[in-house]
């Protein structure tokens, strides 16, 4: 299930890395990552960062089957 | 802190949106020292892209290849390149470049 632990989980696995956005709007960029892996599981979580601002948003994120 | 976050329309739209992306392929924890390696060499070139403010046809320039070919560098969807090609890309960003056995 994906819960908020799970969610903290896959955007702990984002830590030291560098992604390029897959579309921009306005402040915000959207970033996609695919094959985050948990227990075996794999999973896909989009995100967006706001420009000047310090916080993750949490687009969705669900389990690749 | 002044978070102006999208409204639920525009979220609905990205995801929907994005449903389609392949975006960026993570590294699996049992990945090997090449493909670790290698995952290495396209963040570089990510690095690289956003401390030059560069989008994606300039690399294509820079680089002399395609902008699809940079894309899925990018995205570190590699399967189709050779080491040999990522190291002589990523030499033309970085000519210092050293490689070093650990």
């Amino acid at each position: 299930m994906v819960d908020d632990s799970l969610i903290l989980k896959l955007v702990s696995q984002l830590s030291g890395k560098s992604f390029d956005p897959e579309s921009e709007g306005g402040p915000f960029q959207y970033f996609v990552a695919d094959g985050l892996e948990i227990g075996k599981k794999k999973y896909r979580l989009i995100w967006l960062l706001e420009k000047d601002q310090i916080y993750i948003g949490v687009v969705n994120a669900y389990r690749r089957r | 802190m002044n978070m102006g976050f999208p409204s639920e329309s525009e979220l609905k739209k990205i995801r929907k949106k994005l449903e389609k992306a392949q975006g960026t392929l993570m590294l699996s924890p049992n990945a090997t020292p090449l493909e670790r390696f290698r995952w290495d060499i396209c963040q570089k070139f990510v690095i690289y892209k956003q401390e030059h403010e560069l989008s994606v046809d300039e690399m294509a320039k820079l680089l002399g290849t395609d902008k699809a070919k940079v894309s899925k560098i990018l995205r570190h969807r590699i399967e189709s390149f050779s080491t040999d090609r990522l190291l002589e890309h990523l030499q033309i960003l970085y000519p210092d470049t050293k490689l070093r056995v650990a």
